[in-house]
């Protein structure tokens, strides 16, 4: 065979091989739509085989005209080769993409589908994340999806939630050493590059595991997860909303990632990371309104009373009770006199620290509060410059405090302390925020029952004055009444005194004029009654009528005297039962009249004047027995009463003449003592008005009791020395 | 001497390679397109040297002629192999 000829065959072998790899990929190349490349394929390969087989085989010039028009479709067969071709391709890859749009379209359908549940069917934050992390797996493909969320409080992602599709949750957990929904990661974009580029909103795919976990992980621990997971790939994917992060996800693939799926885990990230926020927010509200709720409880307590005590008592209570941390806690009210805040209500301290917690405005971090008027979180009390000390055990165990000032009406009153014992820095903005709302309404309960207690002070010192007032009033009607009473009487005695003046006058006038007749007619009777020894019964009657008559109109002429020229009183010391026997009547005055002494023994002595007071007691006696015509009692009465009673304001004698007459009439007791008045057939009335006289002029007074029919009582007080 | 057909296909040939060079943004997305249109470069290569040996060295352009036949064949061959003998060859 020619060189040319072994060059043939082995073209001739190399289109045999080509037809034989055509034949085996012949079921293949049908089902990808590859029927007019193959048919131009194998012409042409047909061609060439033929075209060489004719000059190896020897055989070429027996054909030879044949083979040279064959050879003329050459060229025709690749030109219609490479357009079909062409075609071929273009179709497959119009077909290829319409397939991806359409799993696309699927994929997408899915993942919004997923994305909705997540979104409307849970608000619960954990059960959002374990949704989010399922949906990854079991929707995305992921064989393992664990979520962080971002604390920003610790500045740290922390491990939420994990799916996994094998059964290695316990086998990861002992590979890391730690439950995996326990990692916490540093939120700093130095800590590694996936954890740069979540800050930045940018997803990290990385084949080696410790790429995108360490060091969190170290390489062991990562060598041991990628086996465990079988994964090849292993990526971070931001959850952000409004360009803010607010987590993580961390998952694996078994299989590559086109740039389809990671267009397609960023949208579900995107999903998901609203749905947290959702959750988040909707956790918040709820949050919000558990608070509020509880603030409206709060509010109702400490505004269910309106006694300040009681309320302030309620208000550091329920601070304590509502804001978690707080452990002790004090109510500071500035003074009446503006210039000291003074613990009014506190929990947890001695009254020994209450003592020296008073402050002045600026005084200490409350001080600084109650001057600044500005809410504060003192996370170390100790380190706070403001701190005022105080040398008492108890107050160093405080280790953060939280204090809000009481603003009423842009007039701050008071501030509001909340104080724990075991951690620093143990409040928080969220606490701050609270207590600010609680202290709003406690303020305003601690104003209403400031305003109820002025009200209340101001109702009772109206009524204090009022009742003052009245006494005052009916006081001074009293007084009024007294003085009038006092004016009248001094007016009655004045117009008495005139009115004896004047009838003493002429009383004494009339006397006068009337003894001398009186005693020439006594003489004149007198001498008749001496010269007629022998008188006729009519005569003798006569005589005895004029004498008798004469006897009388001496006494009553005595009396007259005695009223008009009425003595000062000669004073010295008398025994009053003396004074009495020696004042009654001689006995033919005393007809029927039964005398009963009741004379007091050892009665003061009395500095008065005798004469003038027998003169008394003489005339109430008589006039007792002149009440009885038809005989009756007299009793004497004599006794020292204590002084002290109504009756008796201060210690006198007293003396009593009653009695069992025929009474005076209650209409006549005003005027009993007035001068001539009389209810007897014989008298001018002047008896008992110079038995008041008599009794006024010796410091005493005189009072009379009667009933008619009864008798008649006459006391007589007169004061001791 | 030049033959009719070898001239025809010749012309031809040159045609088909215009195509190929206006479209070859367009081949080269065909799976292992290099090899392939180097088949067709070292056969239209034959069917110059067939051209060319009518007129001087007649026996060493036949034998290169014959040369780029087969080696035409033999890179169809490797891209059938490359496109149809691989599992995923035809992507």
């Amino acid at each position: 065979m020619s060189p040319v000829g072994i060059v043939d065959l082995v073209g001739f072998l190399a289109i045999l091989t080509a037809l034989a790899i055509v034949w085996r990929g012949w079921k293949r190349a049908l089902e990808r739509d590859a029927k007019s490349l193959l048919a131009g394929l194998l012409a042409l390969t047909l061609f060439h085989s033929f075209s060489n087989t004719l000059e190896w085989s020897g055989i070429t010039k027996a054909l030879d005209p044949l083979e040279d028009n064959i050879q003329v479709l050459a060229p025709m067969l690749w030109g219609f080769f490479f357009y079909a071709f062409l075609q071929t391709v273009e179709i497959t890859e119009r077909k290829r993409a319409e397939e991806e749009v359409k799993r696309r379209n699927q994929e997408m359908a899915a993942l919004n589908a997923i994305a909705t549940t997540m979104i409307q069917s849970a608000l619960d934050l954990d059960e959002v994340l374990q949704r989010i992390a399922n949906g990854l797996v079991e929707g995305i493909g992921c064989n393992t999806a664990l979520i962080f969320l971002l604390d920003e409080k610790e500045g740290v992602l922390k491990g939420s939630a994990l799916s996994t599709k094998a059964k290695t949750l316990e086998r990861i957990n002992a590979i890391i050493g730690v439950p995996v929904v326990q990692l916490k990661i540093p939120a700093r974009s130095d800590f590694n590059e996936a954890l740069s580029n979540a800050l930045d909103g940018r997803m990290t795919i990385k084949h080696d595991l410790y790429e995108l976990a360490g060091p969190l992980l170290s390489k062991p621990v990562c060598s041991a997860l990628r086996r465990l997971l079988v994964s090849k790939t292993f990526l971070s994917v931001p959850l952000q909303v409004r360009g803010k992060m607010v987590g993580g996800i961390f998952a694996s693939t078994r299989e590559e990632l086109g740039e389809g799926d990671t267009e397609t885990i960023m949208t579900f990230a995107n999903q998901a990371a609203i749905a947290i926020e959702n959750a988040r927010l909707y956790e918040e509200s709820q949050r919000r309104l558990r608070e509020m709720n509880s603030l409206l409880e709060v509010s109702r307590n400490v505004t269910s009373t309106l006694e300040l005590d009681e309320v302030l008592r309620r208000v550091i209570d329920t601070a304590i009770a509502t804001i978690g941390p707080a452990e002790k806690g004090t109510l500071h009210l500035l003074d009446e006199e503006g210039d000291r805040l003074v613990v009014r209500a506190s929990v947890g301290f001695s009254p020994e620290t209450i003592g020296m917690a008073h402050l002045k405005p600026g005084e200490g971090y409350t001080g600084w509060v109650f001057a600044q008027r500005q809410p504060l979180i003192v996370g170390d009390v100790k380190a706070d410059t403001r701190t005022k000390p105080i040398d008492l055990p108890e107050v160093h165990e405080e280790k953060s405090a939280l204090c809000v000032p009481l603003v009423v009406r842009d007039r701050t009153i008071g501030t509001l302390t909340l104080d724990n014992v075991t951690r620093y820095d143990a409040f928080v903005p969220e606490h701050l925020d609270l207590l600010s709302i609680f202290a709003s309404q406690a303020t305003i309960a601690i104003e209403n029952a400031r305003l109820y207690e002025a009200v209340q002070q101001e109702l009772t010192e109206r009524k204090r004055a009022e009742a003052a007032l009245k006494e005052y009033s009916e006081r001074l009607e009293e007084m009024v009444d007294e003085r009038t009473q006092e004016l009248r009487d001094a007016q009655e005695k004045l117009m008495r005194q005139e009115k004896l003046a004047v009838l003493g006058q002429l009383a004494g006038g009339v006397a006068h004029e009337l003894r001398n007749p009186l005693g020439a007619i006594s003489n004149a009777a007198y001498f008749l009654n001496m010269v007629l020894e022998e008188p006729q019964p009519e005569v003798k009657e006569a005589l005895e009528i004029m004498k008798k008559e004469l006897g009388t109109s001496e006494r009553i002429i005595s009396s007259l005297l005695d009223f008009a020229r009425t003595k000062v009183p000669t004073q010295r010391e008398v025994d009053v039962n003396d004074l009495v026997a020696d004042a009654l009547p001689h006995a033919d005055e005393m007809e029927n009249v039964e005398v009963m002494w009741q004379l007091e023994e050892a009665l003061p002595v009395l500095l008065a004047d005798p004469d003038q007071l027998v003169r008394v007691f003489g005339n109430l006696m008589l006039n007792a027995a002149q009440a009885m015509p038809n005989g009756g009692r007299l009793t004497i009465t004599t006794e020292f009463v204590e002084g002290g009673t109504v009756r008796d304001p201060q210690s006198a004698t007293r003396i009593q003449v009653s009695d069992t007459g025929v009474g005076i009439p209650e209409e006549n007791l005003d005027k009993l003592f007035e001068p001539l008045f009389t209810t007897k057939a014989k008298g001018i009335g002047l008896g008992l008005a110079l038995v008041k006289t008599l009794v006024e002029a010796n410091g005493g007074s005189i009072e009379v009791e009667s009933e008619v029919g009864k008798g008649s009582t006459f006391t007589v007080r007169l004061q001791s020395t | 001497m030049i033959q009719e057909n070898e001239a025809l296909m010749f012309v031809l040939g040159v045609g088909v390679l215009i195509f190929v060079l206006g479209n070859h943004w367009r081949l080269r997305r065909l799976p292992a397109s290099r090899i392939l249109l180097a088949a067709f470069y070292v056969l239209l290569a034959g069917w110059v040297l067939t051209i060319l040996e009518g007129f001087f060295w007649q026996e060493l352009l036949n034998t290169l002629e014959h040369m780029c036949y087969t080696g035409s064949s033999v890179l169809m061959a490797i891209w059938c192999w490359k496109v149809f003998g691989k599992k995923e060859g035809w992507q």
